[in-house]
């Protein structure tokens, strides 16, 4: 009997308990989720400089507007991930 | 073991401790009526429960004390993520204003520039010139009689028209 109750005592074990922590993926912000514009034409056949200038100024600012998106998206990126390691380390 | 969960923690050790002492009494008592007569024929089953209960009660010990130490890592990682889900959020502030920010001044350079050119083709050049010294504005009237010729005399080719138009394209 005496063996029997050390022998019990021996493998007891606990068990675990697994508990869900739910860690959330950051939500993106709503800017950067807008399309980059489409770039604009030339319409008509009579074009002066002045509409070919602008057309350009309207285009160039479409691109530094998308440019702006794609190297904020990139700063998220980055910075969420070093957030997201931060907890597990 | 996963009902331990909804158990309050002094609940769970109070049963655990109850298990242990009974079973601890119950195996001293199996020793004590070995030579009270008549009592003594219990002896055996009361040692066997006793040394049951004792168990069990080492067992949920053991798992009190796992539970406790995964609630402490749960309550750990909850704070953690809490902190990384509040400085995400920030984060996503920050950056939507840059980029409110930084399009609000790429859009104004551009119409800027666009207005500047229209000024100078519809002459309202006060404005313009009023800061400029003479040799400026000398230089200024110029360019700006530069471009009133190039208008009145040099239409953009429809070829440069339409091959802009085709790098424009997406396709």
């Amino acid at each position: 009997m005496k063996n029997l109750i050390l022998l019990f005592v021996l493998f007891l074990t606990a068990c675990s308990t697994t508990v869900p922590v739910k860690h959330k993926f950051p939500d993106v912000p709503s800017a950067l989720t807008e399309k980059c514009q489409t770039l604009k034409k030339i319409d008509g056949d009579q074009v002066s400089i002045v509409d070919l200038h602008k057309t350009v100024v309207e285009n160039y600012t479409s691109y530094y507007e998308c440019a702006v998106k794609v190297d904020v998206w990139n700063e998220w990126y980055k910075q969420q991930r070093e957030i997201f390691e931060s907890v597990y380390k | 073991m996963w009902v331990l969960q909804f158990l309050p923690d002094s609940f769970i050790l109070y049963v655990v401790y109850c298990a242990m002492t009974i079973g601890a009494i119950g195996i001293l008592l199996s020793y004590v009526i070995k030579h009270i007569p008549f009592i003594n024929i219990y002896r055996t089953p009361i040692q066997i429960i006793s040394i049951v209960i004792f168990c069990a009660g080492v067992y949920w010990y053991g798992g009190y004390d796992t539970e406790m130490a995964w609630r402490a890592r749960v309550t750990e990682m909850e704070s953690k993520i809490a902190e990384a889900e509040k400085k995400s959020q920030t984060l996503n502030v920050e950056l939507q204003n840059k980029v409110v920010e930084k399009t609000k001044v790429i859009r104004e350079k551009g119409k800027t520039q666009i207005e500047y050119i229209n000024r100078l083709v519809e002459g309202r050049t006060v404005e313009i010139v009023k800061d400029m010294s003479e040799e400026q504005k000398k230089d200024f009237l110029a360019k700006q009689k530069e471009l009133q010729e190039a208008l009145k005399n040099c239409p953009v080719p429809r070829i440069i028209v339409e091959e802009h138009n085709k790098a424009a394209d997406q396709k």
